[in-house]
C-alpha cells in the first residue's frame, strides 16, 4: 500500500468518525446489540477483578490512612456533639410528623413515590482516562434501568444514567462538567433554588435564582426535583459562597456528600418519562400562578 | 508478534485498566497504557501492529467509557499516525526514544481530546485537569520507558542503551 492511499483511507475513516461522535454525543436511547453483548462478556471478569481491587483498596487504606486518624477522630467527636444537640429538636418534629401521617392516611392521600422499583447494583469498571468520573455498572434493560435514571448511593446522589446495555449501563456522575442538577436548600423555611454543575474537580458550582438569597455555608443541598432527578435527595454541602456583583447572582462552591473515588455500590431508581413530564407540567403551572 | 495477541492484549488492557489499575491512580492521573503500548508496537514491531492495537483500545474505551462513539478512537489513531513519521527519523536504542515519544503523544492526546471537546461544548477548563495531565505526562514515560526497554530486550536480543552490541 502506498502512502497516497494510505492518507486517502485515514481522511475516509476520520469523517466517518467524526460523524459517528455526532450522531452518538449526549448518549443514545439503545445501543447496538454488538455493544450490548461484548458488554455481557465483560462484564463477569470486570467484576470479579474490580472485587479483587476493592478489596486489597480495603486492607491497605488504614495503613495509608494511619496518619489522620487522630485528625478524623478530633472531627468525629465535635460532629457527635452536634448531633447530640440535634437529636432533641428532631424528636420533637418526629412527634408531629408522626400526627401528620396519621392524618395523611384518614385523608386517604396517595402518594407516588418511585422507591418501590429501586435496583441496587455494583460499580464494575471506572473511566480509564483522567477527564470524566464515567464508570459501567452491572445493570441494564433486563432489569428495567433507562436512560436518565437517578443514581444513588448510601451517601447521597452519585449521577444519571447515560447508556443502557441488556445487562450493563453507562453512568455520568454529578461532578462531571455541564452534567447540571437543580437544587434546593434543605431547610424548613426559606427555601432557594438553583442548579448545580459539575467541574470535574470533586467539587460543584451552583447558581442561585435569587440574588439576594441568604445562604450559609455548611447547609447541605437536595434535589429539587426540577429537572432529571427526583426530589429530595442529599447532593453536598456548602463550603463557599460567592457574590457575582457584575451577573447579579449568588454562587456557591459545594463539596458532594458523595466519595467519588470510592463508589462501589450503588442504587438506581429507573426514569419514568410520563410520571415526570407531569410532575414538570405540575411544576410549570404553579411557577405561573406565582408569577402572575 | 501474532495479530491475535495484539487483539487479545488490547482486551486484557481495557479490562485491566478500567479495574484493578485503578489502584494505582497518582494524583488522581491513571497511566494510559493505551497510548504506551501502541508506541511500543510502532517502534519494536510494526505499523499494522500499532494501528491495529490502538483501534481496539480506542473502541472498547469510547464503547464502555466514553460520551461519545469514536473519539478515542479517531485520536489514538491520528497518534499512531504522527508517530509513524517521527519513528522514521529516530533512533530506536536510545532511552530518551520511547520517553520523548510517549511524553509528546500523551501532551497531543489531551490536546486533541480538549479539542474535540470545545466544538462538542463538553470541554472542561483547561487549568483544572492541567495538574492531572501533567503526572500522567510523567507517569506514561516512566512506565513505558520500562515497557520499551524489557520489549526491545526480546526483540533486538541485546539491552536498550548498550551502544557496544
Amino acid at each position: 500500500m502506498n502512502e497516497r492511499y494510505k492518507k486517502i483511507i485515514i481522511t475516509v475513516v476520520g469523517i466517518i468518525l467524526i460523524l459517528l461522535m455526532v450522531i452518538s454525543f449526549g448518549g443514545r436511547d439503545r445501543i447496538t446489540v454488538i455493544e450490548s453483548q461484548l458488554g455481557s462478556i465483560f462484564i463477569p471478569v470486570q467484576r470479579f477483578l474490580t472485587n479483587i481491587g476493592n478489596y486489597i483498596d480495603e486492607k491497605t487504606e488504614p495503613i495509608i490512612n494511619v496518619l489522620n486518624y487522630k485528625e478524623l477522630n478530633e472531627d468525629l467527636t465535635k460532629e457527635n456533639e452536634f448531633l447530640k444537640e440535634q437529636i432533641v429538636g428532631l424528636t420533637m418534629s418526629q412527634k408531629e410528623l408522626n400526627e401528620l401521617k396519621q392524618l395523611k392516611s384518614a385523608l386517604k392521600y396517595v402518594d407516588n413515590s418511585q422507591l418501590d422499583s429501586i435496583v441496587s447494583a455494583n460499580v464494575i469498571a471506572k473511566d480509564i482516562g483522567n477527564w470524566y468520573n464515567m464508570f459501567t455498572i452491572d445493570v441494564g434493560y433486563d432489569q428495567g434501568i433507562t436512560k436518565n435514571s437517578t443514581v444513588v448511593n448510601g451517601n447521597g446522589l452519585v449521577g444519571l444514567v447515560y447508556e443502557v446495555g441488556e445487562k450493563w449501563s453507562k453512568v455520568i456522575a454529578i461532578i462531571d462538567h455541564k452534567s447540571s442538577v437543580g437544587f434546593e436548600m434543605m431547610r424548613v423555611s426559606d427555601d432557594y433554588v438553583g442548579t448545580l454543575s459539575g467541574t470535574t474537580n470533586y467539587e460543584l458550582i451552583g447558581e442561585l435564582f435569587d440574588p439576594k438569597a441568604n445562604v450559609m455555608v455548611d447547609e447541605y443541598i437536595v434535589t429539587s426535583g426540577l429537572g432529571m432527578y427526583p426530589k429530595g435527595i442529599l447532593v453536598g454541602q456548602i463550603y463557599e459562597v460567592i457574590e457575582d456583583r457584575d451577573q447579579l447572582l449568588k454562587r456557591i462552591k459545594v463539596m458532594p456528600v458523595v466519595d467519588f473515588k470510592k463508589i462501589d455500590k450503588i442504587m438506581v431508581i429507573p426514569y419514568l418519562e410520563d410520571e415526570k413530564s407531569n410532575a414538570s407540567e405540575i411544576m410549570n403551572h404553579d411557577i405561573q400562578l406565582d408569577g402572575e | 508478534m501474532k495479530f491475535r495477541y495484539v487483539f487479545l492484549l488490547a482486551f486484557a488492557n481495557f479490562i485491566l485498566s478500567s479495574t484493578i489499575l485503578q489502584l494505582f491512580r497518582i494524583n488522581d492521573a491513571i497511566p494510559n497504557f493505551c497510548i504506551i503500548l501502541s508506541i511500543v508496537f510502532l517502534a519494536l514491531y510494526s505499523e499494522k501492529h500499532a494501528y491495529y492495537f490502538a483501534a481496539i483500545s480506542g473502541l472498547l474505551q469510547d464503547v464502555f467509557l466514553g460520551r461519545m462513539l469514536g473519539t478515542n478512537l479517531m485520536i489514538y489513531i491520528i497518534i499512531v499516525f504522527l508517530a509513524t513519521l517521527l519513528i522514521r527519523v529516530l533512533f530506536k536504542g536510545n532511552y530518551l526514544t520511547p520517553v520523548f515519544l510517549i511524553a509528546l503523544s500523551t501532551g497531543l492526546y489531551h490536546v486533541l481530546f480538549y479539542l474535540v471537546m470545545f466544538f462538542f461544548q463538553a470541554t472542561v477548563p483547561f487549568h483544572l485537569i492541567a495538574g492531572k495531565i501533567l503526572t500522567e505526562i510523567i507517569y506514561n514515560s516512566v512506565i513505558g520507558l520500562i515497557i520499551y526497554s524489557i520489549v526491545f530486550k526480546r526483540t533486538n536480543g541485546y539491552k536498550l542503551g548498550d551502544y557496544n552490541a
